[in-house]
């Protein structure tokens, strides 16, 4: 460590002789009454053995006694501070003249065995600069600088006229008491006469930090940008975590169906399956015609009854069916009746069956002795068919696609991922359909979701084949749909269709009828118009389209021989997404989550 | 017999005894009924007249839960059949997500002869048949006439 300043004072101590030091024992003459210097142009020559940094090298001055350096006569009073003035048992630190490199060398020979802390030389000449720097030709001892190394103390180098006025000062602080200057004085002030007054430096080595000023600021200015990442990241977890708990609040309203947008496959738990109700499957055929006429009106009152509470204790209370078991209603009138048992629904009658049929197994059930189990929906299946499928498959109604989770039940873990779809599905759906009816953005979720997923598809690409395939998807209802005007012979495939997304028209929309295949259309027409179908997903990008189809293809050929299909398929392709986005989107996606 | 087994008989059952016209279909191996294979003619009225294309329909194990996947061994040219040696076909109820097990398998056969006589060019996984269906529509009819013949011929 270089030196940055020296400091000579005159410190008074007693005699070591009749008492021990003790560290308050050294008093600082003050400097009216004695001598003080404080330089800072001290030139470091030499830092072996010197302390680390922002320790002082402290001793008391003197000057040694060379054996052979006439020269130094003339430099170094006779009655000059030499070791033996000065107690033993001192940190010490060497004064001489710089006069030749012989005389130098003495001195560095006489010192070897002195208990020195540092040798401080000052080239006479009267210069009051920074004495030149070490490899300067003025320290030159003919060696090449080696003899900075071999010494045991630090070297270090004051002015000429510092060094000639210390030199002055150690001749008089090297008596007794009454020898020094002012002595009369400091004796009657109260400093004992057996006291010593000697010259104590303090060579500085600098106290400031060793960083550069450069690197502070640079670590600053890292530190704000740490500490604004840290608050901004804090602030948008924030801000994703009160988005998750509001989409979870409302999928447990029942607002939003993340299924049936096709943002996350669900399963139902068996604890939810056995609070369906499970009951004996009756039908009556004595009542076909009247119901028949009901239909053909619209008005299916006959079948609306208020929701029970699924209590599986009490599963067979009297059962009248007003479907017949030849010509079945189709499946849309359970939708129909959804929604008018909500204004009608002081009327009591017990649950009817509609189904012959368990869509699932294509085994009908016999009456009286088939054990069935109601959907909220009020479809009816096998309970062995039905609670596999809604266990592991799918959380909604393989009919109707209606949710079969009860309210108020939230079913998994919201991540910022769904969140972030929910969201680009509602406003690209708000979008679409101009005055923001979210619910009518749900109707044609299976046509729409996968097109409002855009480059990231979560389902399916949309389906324009149905309307090739409109006209054989053979559901479990034959017979034909007396209910519905049908003008085209294809629409009833739409309509079969349309139920299953009917249940989140009816949760925002209670009063809204899914038969009438003019809403249906009229509510998606703002979207765009196809000869025949209401429906029709925007322009695909051919090129991913095609690559998705591909890979679908692939996919589905691939692993399908292997093992059972149970991959999720939301999950996978979800997992897929993320897994293709680089390192660094996904590190950034975490510290900031939500745009990312 | 398990439920998908039981489901699975029924409706082999049914189709082989009312099938499709145009249609045959039959196991290849007795023991396996998730492996079908069809038969089917192509549509009087479709550039695909006079060929017989086989069709590999593969059941997965839990279907119905599950949609069937449909590969034609038969090469076609089809804008919505893959040009490979898989031949795949994956659209409308065929899609996972738009699968219903109470779709039947019959509506399956039906979906593809009607694919056969209108194929979707806006659906297409051959982006270069669609193509030439939409935009030379000669040149497209006279090449899938020409496979047919090439590869359905009987």
């Amino acid at each position: 460590m270089s030196a940055d300043n020296l400091a000579v004072v005159a410190l008074d101590f007693p005699n070591p002789e009749y008492h021990s030091l003790r560290q308050d024992d050294f008093v600082e003459i003050p400097s009216n009454f004695s001598f003080a210097l404080l330089n800072s142009n001290i030139r470091t020559l030499s830092t072996t053995a010197a302390p680390g940094s922002s320790s002082d090298i402290t001793g008391f001055l003197y000057v040694p006694e060379p054996r052979s350096c006439n020269a130094s006569h003339s430099y170094v009073p006779q009655n000059v501070t030499r070791k033996a003035s000065i107690p033993s048992t001192f940190h010490l630190i060497a004064f001489a003249p710089w006069i030749n490199s012989i005389c130098t060398l003495s001195y560095l020979e006489a010192v070897q065995t002195d208990p020195l802390r540092a040798f401080i030389f000052y080239l006479p000449d009267n210069n009051t600069e920074t004495p030149p720097l070490p490899n300067d030709i003025a320290w030159g001892l003919g060696d090449g600088g080696s003899w900075k190394t071999n010494n045991h103390f630090p070297v270090y180098a004051v002015p000429g006229a510092i060094g000639a006025e210390i030199m002055n000062q150690l001749s008089l602080y090297s008596g007794n008491v009454t020898s020094v200057p002012n002595g009369h004085d400091l004796a009657n002030f109260g400093v004992s006469p057996s006291d010593y007054i000697r010259l104590a430096a303090d060579i500085d080595l600098g106290s400031k930090s060793t960083v550069p000023s450069l690197w502070i600021f640079l670590l600053v200015v890292l530190a704000i940008l740490l500490v604004i990442i840290g608050v901004s990241s804090f602030v948008m977890h924030a801000i994703q975590r009160r988005r998750r708990r509001r989409l979870a609040r409302r999928i447990a309203n029942g607002e939003v169906d993340i299924e049936a947008l096709g943002i996350k496959r669900l399963t139902v738990p068996q604890e939810l399956l056995d609070k369906m109700p499970m009951y004996t499957y009756t039908a009556s055929s004595e009542q076909t015609t009247a119901d028949d006429t009901l239909h053909e009106k619209e008005i299916p009152i006959v079948n609306s009854v208020p929701r029970r509470n699924s209590d599986p204790t009490k599963p067979s209370v009297p059962l009248v069916s007003e479907a017949s078991a030849i010509n079945p209603p189709p499946t849309v009138l359970s939708e129909v009746t959804e929604a008018t048992n909500l204004t009608t629904s002081t009327q009591h009658s017990p649950p009817s069956f509609n189904q012959p049929t368990c869509a699932i197994c294509l085994d009908d059930f016999i009456v009286n002795e088939t054990i069935i189990r109601e959907l909220p929906c009020r479809h009816v299946f096998h309970p062995d068919c039905v609670d596999s499928f809604l266990r592991d498959n799918s959380s909604l109604c393989p009919l109707c696609k209606k949710t079969t989770l009860p309210r108020g039940y939230c079913p998994t873990n919201i991540t910022n991922a769904m969140v972030r779809r929910e969201a680009m599905i509602r406003r690209r759906g708000e979008r679409l359909v101009g005055h923001g009816n979210y619910a009518a953005t749900q109707n044609p979720v299976p046509r729409l979701r996968s097109a409002v997923l855009g480059g990231r598809r979560v389902f399916s690409a949309p389906a324009r084949t149905d309307s090739a395939a409109a006209g054989m998807d053979v559901e479990m209802q034959p017979g034909p749909n007396s209910s519905v005007p049908a003008p085209q012979p294809s629409h009833i495939p739409l309509l079969s269709r349309i139920p299953g997304t009917g249940p989140h028209a009816a949760v925002n929309t209670p009063v809204r009828s899914v038969t009438s295949p003019d809403m249906t259309r009229g509510s998606v027409s703002g979207i765009q118009s196809h000869p025949g179908f209401g429906v029709i997903a925007p322009p695909p990008h051919h090129q991913s389209r095609r690559e998705w189809a591909r890979q679908r293809a692939l996919a589905m050929l691939g692993p399908r021989h292997q093992h059972d299909d149970d991959l999720d398929d939301v999950q996978t392709s979800i997992t897929a997404g993320e897994a293709r986005r680089p390192m660094w989107k996904r590190v950034v996606g975490k510290v900031f989550p939500g745009p990312f | 017999m398990s439920a998908p087994t039981k489901r699975i008989v029924k409706e082999l059952t049914e189709i082989t005894q009312n099938p499709p016209a145009g249609c045959k279909v039959r196991l290849p191996d007795e023991s396996n009924i998730y492996n079908w294979e069809i038969l089917m003619d192509g549509p009087a009225d479709s550039v695909y007249a006079g060929g017989h294309f086989k069709i590999a329909l593969t059941l997965p194990h839990d279907y119905p839960f599950k949609p069937p996947s449909i590969n034609f061994r038969t090469k076609i040219y089809h804008p919505n059949i893959t040009n490979d040696d898989k031949g795949a076909m994956c659209l409308g109820m065929l899609r996972p997500d738009q699968w219903k097990p109470p779709n039947k398998l019959m509506a399956v056969i039906v979906l593809i002869q009607n694919l056969l006589s209108k194929p979707e060019p806006d659906d297409a996984v051959e982006q270069g048949i669609a193509d030439a269906m939409k935009n030379r529509r000669a040149e497209f009819e006279k090449t899938a006439r020409e496979w047919t013949g090439r590869y359905a011929g009987r």
